[in-house]
């Protein structure tokens, strides 16, 4: 009978450490990249990435989360030319530090890239590196 | 006892639909003109959208449509609120009782040609959806009219604040319902009041 019980009792703390594990799991990590991104890039590229028609570039796919990594802490920082409108750019991010952008970097290759970590360093590399137009 | 039950029931269910299809509220003041009230509407007003017609109240006559204000090098808000006017062009787009209209305020950037390069980036139908441009004045003024605030502001980004509204507007050019255009749930709500408008006129 106290067998039986035992076992219960093992079996139920399997469970609730197998549901609590799971609900761990399911916090979303770079909380911090995630509020950077929707108050820097989200009005344009939408919270989902998948920007607006062709005005807005979807960047679910873009190859600035994988081959074009270096490049991505350039284009934060500095912002880019519009390719279908003069007067509608991506702007320069000025205000970001270079732990907000190393946050958003993280935040981008985990929702969007090849789930890469970034380092501060990297990013701190990277703008020293970047060309300027 | 049982048709006692009945009758209730059937009683419920009838003041739960009459709940449904109460009709959407005419907003803003009426005014008293010789005795008669009428609800509040749009001023007279004259722009150009981007396929270059002019653009009057006339054209809008007997059409439900559905408005906001915006400008194309907009840094905030803008492309939030579009997406939003998307979907309802998405709704809409095969009812012909139905169209849309966006009001630049800032018509020295966003010329007719401006215009046409953002709907068609946009992929819409030029004529269910309408890029308005023209005087400035006129354009900042008629926004009053939508109970929009939109005004020339050198601090805020861009050079304009204005609010993320999208306003609904029936056949006789009366406002009867609004939401707010960054908000994905108070766009639902809209879509909603959309499909009683339309029903009010079958």
């Amino acid at each position: 009978m106290s067998n039986n019980l035992t076992i219960i009792l093992v079996f139920c703390s399997i469970l609730l450490y197998g549901i609590f594990a799971l609900y761990s799991c399911a916090q979303e990590p770079f909380v911090q990249g995630k509020r950077i991104y929707e108050v820097n890039c989200g009005n344009c590229h939408m919270s989902d990435g998948h920007g607006l028609g062709d005005m807005y570039p979807d960047i679910t796919k873009s190859d600035y989360f994988t081959s074009k990594k270096t490049d991505l802490i350039c284009l934060i920082r500095h912002g880019k030319k519009g390719s279908v409108m003069e007067s509608v750019i991506m702007p320069a991010n000025k205000e970001l530090t270079e732990v907000g952008i190393n946050n958003l970097v993280n935040y981008l290759n985990y929702t969007w890239g090849d789930g890469s970590i970034s380092k501060l360093d990297d990013v701190k590399t990277a703008l020293a590196n970047c060309q300027k137009d | 006892m049982i048709r006692t039950f009945a009758i209730c029931s059937i009683m419920l269910a009838l003041i739960s639909c009459q709940q449904e299809i109460k009709p959407l509220p005419y907003i803003g003041d009426r005014t008293d003109i010789d005795g008669s009230m009428l609800e509040h509407d749009i001023r007279p007003f004259e722009f150009v959208n981007q396929l270059g017609s002019t653009i009057k109240n006339k054209d809008v006559d007997g059409k439900i449509y559905i408005t906001d204000f915006f400008f194309i090098s907009c840094p905030t808000i803008c492309p939030r609120v579009k997406k939003q006017m998307l979907r309802l062009y998405s709704k809409v787009k095969n009812n012909e009782d139905v169209i849309l209209l966006s009001h630049t305020i800032d018509p020295k950037r966003d010329t007719v040609e401006a215009m046409k390069i953002y709907a068609d980036n946009l992929g819409i139908d030029h004529n269910k959806w309408w890029f308005l441009t023209g005087d400035k004045d006129q354009l900042l003024d008629i926004a009053d009219d939508y109970f929009v605030a939109a005004y020339e502001d050198d601090e805020a980004p861009g050079g304009f604040d204005h609010s993320g509204k999208i306003i609904l507007i029936d056949k006789e050019g009366r406002i009867r319902s609004f939401c707010d255009g960054t908000d994905p749930d108070s766009v639902d709500k809209m879509m909603k009041d959309i499909d009683q408008l339309i029903a009010t006129y079958e």
